[in-house]
């Protein structure tokens, strides 16, 4: 069995001490921010969703077990802020009746964004975000971690509490609703 | 590497451009964190994990929520079971007072 190696810092941190706790943030925050980008690509929702995941972190710090990897309990966590951004942050009904323009855009591309330079990943990532958000929360957060976190399925149903077998179902569930969506946008479905 | 973009409007391609994104190499939010930790929430006490607690991390696991699903259910059969041996009682003490 390998030894945690945020261990010593959690022990420190869960006895109350902040700074042992500032370098757990130090040390996990890109990650935390590369998983939660494709739950929010613009940098005012990001900010705040991996500021609301370890300030989660710290309050539930006391129940968790050295059984398993603190970063995975954080990934948890993580997944778990995605997800309630998405149940908060829904479509609009508006752009959702208006649909993408002539040009395949999507409404929410002509609002006013935030100050991130624009590049074509970017893009790219915000009209995925655009069309996996015709779902319900949860079948988006499930496909954003399976398509665009490229995540094991095991491991979504684990951050979730489904079963396996669950996660499957609703996996392919999902995607036959996505599938829908897709062919409405004028996209070529997996 | 750039996944050359065979087909504009094809998922598999939007979804594959999609992941080269990155996040903001420059997002620091330990010092709002920091902030909000320090000024208003408790200190987390590791050692205050009492019974109630335990209770409540017991009543997370899915074995445990399966057996006292089990138990409500044969709880609810007893009951059930109970009251039509009343219900006999009654007909018997109505019918040989």
């Amino acid at each position: 069995m390998t030894i945690d190696p945020d261990l010593d810092l959690v022990r420190q941190a869960q006895a109350g001490d902040l700074e042992a706790f500032d370098q757990v943030i130090r040390r996990h925050q890109s990650t935390v921010s590369a998983l939660l980008f494709r739950f929010a690509p613009s940098r005012a929702d990001l900010e705040d969703l991996v500021q609301e995941t370890f300030v989660k972190a710290w309050h539930a710090l006391a129940t968790w077990r050295a059984e398993k990897p603190f970063l995975h309990w954080l990934k948890r966590i993580a997944v778990r802020c995605g997800l309630d951004h998405y149940r908060r942050r829904k479509t609009s009904p508006l752009a959702l009746a208006l649909g993408p323009d002539d040009e395949g855009r999507n409404p929410v591309d002509s609002l006013p964004s935030d100050d991130l330079p624009k590049d074509p990943e970017r893009d790219a990532l915000g009209e995925a975000a655009f069309l996996l958000s015709h779902l319900p929360p949860e079948d988006r957060a499930l496909l954003t971690l399976l398509h665009l976190e490229q995540m094991p399925l095991a491991e979504i149903a684990e951050h979730f509490g489904w079963s396996r077998v669950n996660a499957k179902v609703r996996a392919f569930r999902a995607r036959q609703r996505l599938k829908t969506i897709l062919i409405r946008h004028g996209y070529t479905p997996f | 590497m750039a996944i050359p973009p065979s087909d504009p409007r094809s998922w598999r391609d939007l979804v594959a451009r999609a992941r080269q994104a990155s996040a903001p190499p420059d997002l620091d939010v330990r010092p709002a964190i920091l902030a909000e930790l320090s000024q208003a929430a408790p200190l987390p006490d590791a050692r205050s994990s009492g019974i109630l607690e335990e209770l409540f991390v017991l009543c997370g696991n899915r074995w445990m929520q399966t057996a006292l699903t089990c138990l409500a259910l044969v709880a609810t059969v007893c009951c059930w079971r109970g009251l039509a041996e009343l219900d006999e009682l009654a007909v018997y003490y109505a019918v040989y007072p």
